[in-house]
């Protein structure tokens, strides 16, 4: 390590207070689901007569919210994982390789970004029941796997910045493109692919359009379609609001907090030196 | 050597997901024995005579999933009780995003959700054919009034189960505080309007108004109209009258005036309808104006609760009526199973269905046979005449190429609580776009 | 044609990602498009009518004024998110890429937001901002600013820019974390090299970093613009569909949100007979918009990689 620490802590004190903001807003809706209904709606500001975990027990026992953060779950893990397969390979394909229509191509992934997905639906639920996959998670799985412009584009970048000699060495050993790709490059593109699995997992565990329209038994839907029926009628369920979003949110937020000491530090350095 | 072992892991997950895929693929095509909770299992166990159940799929409001899901869950219980050779896939999927991709797509479930005349909607489905008229199905209707009635026909045929319930709005106040200032309820416009000053004068925003929310802004609207215009509004109706009537003109000033003298609190135009309902189960306002369909969730807030009607100068309490689309459900015209279907239907059309939901949620009846849930109902059920729905006369002068309801919701209310116009603009806007028969 | 694909390995490596993204996401782009050429009220039968419905989106004065209005907030959030935003991202990946103490803590809280639906937060930001019950007027309640008690959520003249905070509030960590993923592949030597050379703190950011992220940062423009013309959520939670007071919150969107699903029949001539048809042509006319600057962006910054 030769960064050297800054003495100067006025960034520090920046970092500081906006994290405090964070962490404030997270503890208070923490603080909140413990709170029974009545008191955070007629006391909600005051010192609370009392703290429960009825609510998180309700939501356990008497709600399906288990199943929920099952569905949401594996619809992340699958897709992710397609994802990250699809992009990195089409990503290579248009970084690595001098051919003709790259740009376009390019451009051609990058057009998924720029239209309103409420729009594509009905012709993407036809495809999906004709393969007889409405209401299963798979039918979104395969929808979000093919949501990969953001990825493509990150990974192009990064394949298309790295050196050529790199691409000369590897070839020289006589390994095939798809060892190549395989056992050097995708290695290599681990920082980006970190980075890339994060803020897709994160849309991916948020969107709630495409469950709402595809997983209609109360059994297969994810937990964004859980807060909403929570948040829509907030008068009545303002308790399992914010308990079922601490569950959403915290968890997740604990493991982001371990994975990306580890994989940020670790993977980023060794990567690039290969 | 680290990587290596994050590409193996990745690999494998990506085979097992292959394995899982092709698992639930060949799961859903084995049938439709997807997901058998044990409750389902024992629904099966009941139809023993020896048929195969017929499978009945119903999609439920969606955004009311939170309200109505229990009452649902026991509705559906009894109905499987008393007609155990039906199987029912009762599901909170509807939305209006999902229906209308169903709709395309030509898979709808076999019931859903309607609106009855609320909207113009079902007359659209009727017209593309999407409804199963459901005269012949011996569905019982002798509970039922005309105006209920009507509200399920079109072109004199039944689409959908009649409502029972009335929806209109209701004064909620707290009781605390009309107690520590010493005031009574109104009984005349004159009183009501007296009971705002004394508030505003002790220093206590006298009504909660969320400016932001499109629906709960305009509720004082649609209770003021009736109070004041409801013989205006009958004659719009009756093709008698224009929107341009004094009274009518009045019920929007009355709207502004409340608005301009601060009886709905400072920097109204900014509270949302979270921070609305919020302020009045804390206290921070004497009253609320809001639907009786939220009874339940004020009920349990813990506040010391009471609700009036809005009297008019006469004292009589003119409220807005419009049915509850709670429980009212059409069939599907591509059904497998019309006649099961509407004995769904028909279930939802019956007392004992209508005494869950009542029990349940607590709204208030039009139909005598049910029992009120509480005294809450029965101060809610406390007015004198049930006159119109300002949306509702709006939408009967709307066109195909003039949306007059939507004209008040969006741009004449928003502009009446900021004084941008005046009571007579708002009418004169209205009445320009309004077709009259 | 195995010899073929031998000579283009580069197909193989595309088709399968190719295949999917064509069948779920170009192809329905496709079918909006041939939607947007007739008169449909999304359920019944279509009519075609030619570009007709593009031609009353421009000359409709009501549809062409929520346009530009529609057009001119998302540039304003553009606008803020490249001024404001993209410079604090990249202080912060600058601070935590430092390692400052307690960088982890600081990375997590500030991607935290994330996570949280925006419902949430729109209902967090009640229980904070609200005039009554909100905990920050009681705040100021008490160090005596009694004067500026007010629902500072919803006031409509902020209306455009308490949208813009509240989504760069959730969303400035993940263009941070990418920051900080391109300034760790930065090899050390370089770093090193600098601070042997005594270059101080902004220095090196400014002569080393920056350059070398270059690409990193374009590519954030690229995707800050089309999130910045897509933005959606916070418009419709804090004003529901109609945009708000006036349309103060309107962005292009929920433009097209409203007329496509929302029943706004009130704008004159193609009421919700034609919902769908309009709704699809708004779509398509921002899908351009969008489309015909990030071109113009790629093409620059490619080119500027490419003279180098």
């Amino acid at each position: 390590m030769y960064r050297i620490k800054r003495k100067v802590t006025a960034d520090s004190l920046i970092l500081r207070i906006y994290s405090m903001f964070a962490a404030f807003i997270l503890i208070y809706m923490t603080y909140n689901s413990f709170r029974p209904k009545a008191d955070l709606l007629s006391n909600t500001l005051g010192i609370p007569r009392r703290l429960t975990l009825e609510t998180y027990i309700n939501l356990f026992t008497g709600s399906k919210f288990p199943y929920f953060i099952l569905g949401s779950i594996i619809i992340l893990v699958f897709s992710l994982a397609l994802i990250v397969m699809l992009s990195s390979m089409v990503a290579y394909g248009i970084g690595r390789f001098n051919f003709r229509l790259r740009k376009g191509l390019l451009l051609y992934f990058l057009m998924g970004l720029m239209f309103p997905v409420q729009l594509g639906i009905v012709p993407i639920f036809l495809i999906i029941r004709s393969w007889g996959l409405l209401d299963t998670h798979t039918g979104v799985i395969l929808v979000y796997a093919a949501g990969i412009s953001m990825p493509v584009l990150l990974l192009t970048v990064f394949f298309q910045n790295l050196s050529r000699d790199i691409y000369e060495s590897a070839k020289i050993d006589g390994a095939s493109e798809w060892r190549i790709f395989q056992s050097i490059m995708f290695p290599m593109a681990s920082p980006v692919i970190f980075s890339i699995c994060i803020i897709m997992s994160v849309q991916i565990w948020n969107k709630f359009f495409m469950p709402l329209i595809f997983l209609q038994s109360e059994v297969k839907k994810t937990i964004p379609l859980g807060i909403m029926k929570y948040t829509q009628n907030l008068m009545y369920t303002v308790d399992i609001a914010m308990a079922s979003s601490v569950i959403a949110t915290v968890p997740i937020l604990f493991a982001f907090f371990l994975f990306s000491r580890k994989i940020l530090e670790g993977v980023a350095a060794g990567g690039v030196k290969g | 050597m680290k990587t290596r072992k994050i590409i193996c892991t990745l690999l494998v997950f990506v085979m097992l997901g292959a394995v899982l895929l092709a698992g639930c693929g060949s799961e859903k095509n084995g049938g439709q024995a997807d997901g058998p909770t044990s409750k389902e299992a024992a629904k099966e166990g009941q139809g023993q005579e020896g048929k195969k159940p017929a499978l009945i799929k119903v999609w439920g409001d969606l955004s009311n999933q939170a309200v109505l899901e229990k009452s649902y869950e026991m509705i559906n219980k009894a109905f499987t009780e008393k007609y155990p050779h039906i199987k029912l896939e009762f599901d909170f999927a509807q939305s209006e995003q999902s229906l209308s991709v169903a709709i395309q797509a030509n898979e709808l479930p076999d019931c859903f959700m309607v609106q009855g005349d609320k909207t113009p909607k079902m007359k659209e489905y009727v017209k593309i054919g999407m409804l199963l008229p459901l005269d012949e199905y011996n569905i019982d209707l002798s509970r039922y009034s005309e105006a209920e009635i009507r509200y399920a026909t079109v072109d004199g045929k039944l689409y959908c189960s009649p409502p029972s319930f009335f929806d209109t709005n209701i004064v909620y106040y707290n009781k605390d505080i009309f107690n520590e200032h010493g005031l009574s309820l109104p009984g005349t416009w004159d009183e009501f309007i007296a009971l705002n000053e004394t508030l505003l004068e002790k220093g206590i925003t006298p009504i909660g108004f969320p400016g932001v929310s499109e629906w709960n802004r305009s509720w004082p609207v649609f209770a003021f109209m009736p109070a004041h215009a409801n013989d205006a509004l009958q004659a719009i109706m009756d093709g008698k009258g224009d929107l341009m009537q004094p009274e009518i003109i009045q019920a929007f000033k009355y709207y502004r005036d409340f608005a301009e003298k601060g009886y709905f609190g400072k920097d109204f135009v900014a509270v949302d309808k979270s921070g609305w309902k919020l302020s009045f189960t804390n206290g921070k306002c004497a009253m609320i104006v809001d639907g009786t369909w939220n009874n339940a969730a004020y009920s349990e807030s813990g506040l010391n609760l009471g609700r009036f009607s809005i009297p008019n100068k006469d004292g009589i309490r003119i409220v807005q009526s419009s049915f509850s689309n709670f429980m009212t459900y059409a069939v599907s015209a591509n059904t497998k199973h019309p006649e099961e279907a509407a004995r769904y239907i028909d279930f939802l059309s019956g007392l004992e269905a209508q005494q869950i939901l009542e029990d349940n949620i607590g709204l208030v009846p039009t139909i005598n046979d049910i029992v009120p849930k509480d005294e809450g109902v029965k101060e809610m059920a406390r007015f004198d005449v049930a006159g119109w729905n300002l949306y509702a006369v709006l939408s009967s002068l709307s066109t195909d190429n003039s949306n007059v309801s939507e004209k008040l919701m969006k741009e004449v209310i928003p502009k009446l609580m900021t004084s941008d116009i005046t009571a007579e603009e708002a009418a004169k806007i209205l009445h320009e776009m309004a077709t009259y028969n | 044609m195995i010899d073929r694909l031998k000579k283009r390995p580069y197909i193989f490596f595309i088709l399968p990602g190719f295949l999917l993204y064509s069948l779920f996401v170009v192809y329905p782009i496709f079918s909006a498009f041939f939607t947007s050429l007739t008169e449909w009220s999304g359920i019944g039968p279509k009519s075609f009518v030619g570009f007709d419905n593009y031609i009353e989106l421009f000359k409709n004065k009501q549809f062409f004024t929520q346009l530009t209005n529609a057009l001119k907030h998302n540039l304003i959030i553009f606008a803020l998110n490249t001024g404001v935003v993209l410079p604090v991202q990249i202080y912060m990946a600058y601070t935590i890429y430092n390692g400052i103490r307690g960088y982890r803590f600081f990375q997590s809280m500030i991607f935290a937001p994330q996570f949280i639906s925006s419902t949430v937060i729109v209902f967090m930001g009640t229980l904070v901002l609200d005039m009554n019950i909100g905990i920050f007027n009681r705040i100021l309640e008490w160090i005596g600013l009694t004067g500026w008690v007010r629902p500072w959520l919803g006031l409509p003249q902020y209306g455009i820019y308490i949208v813009w905070l509240l989504a760069a509030w959730a969303g400035v960590g993940v263009g941070m974390m990418f920051l900080v993923g391109a300034m760790k592949m930065i090899p050390e030597e370089n770093m090193e090299a600098a601070i042997i050379d005594g270059a101080g703190y902004w220095r090196r950011l400014f002569s080393i970093i920056l350059p070398q992220i270059r690409t990193t940062i374009f590519n954030l423009l690229i995707l800050t613009y089309i999130f910045s013309m897509t933005s959606f959520d916070f418009s419709f939670l804090l004003g529901g569909v109609a945009g708000g007071i006036n349309y103060s919150l309107d962005v292009m969107s929920l433009f097209f949100y409203r007329v496509a699903f929302g029943s706004d029949g009130e704008i004159g001539g193609t009421l919700d007979r034609n919902a769908m048809g309009m709704g699809t042509t708004i779509a398509c006319v921002m899908f351009c918009f969008i489309l015909i600057m990030a071109l113009l962006q790629l093409y620059f910054s490619y080119r500027k990689s490419e003279v180098e």
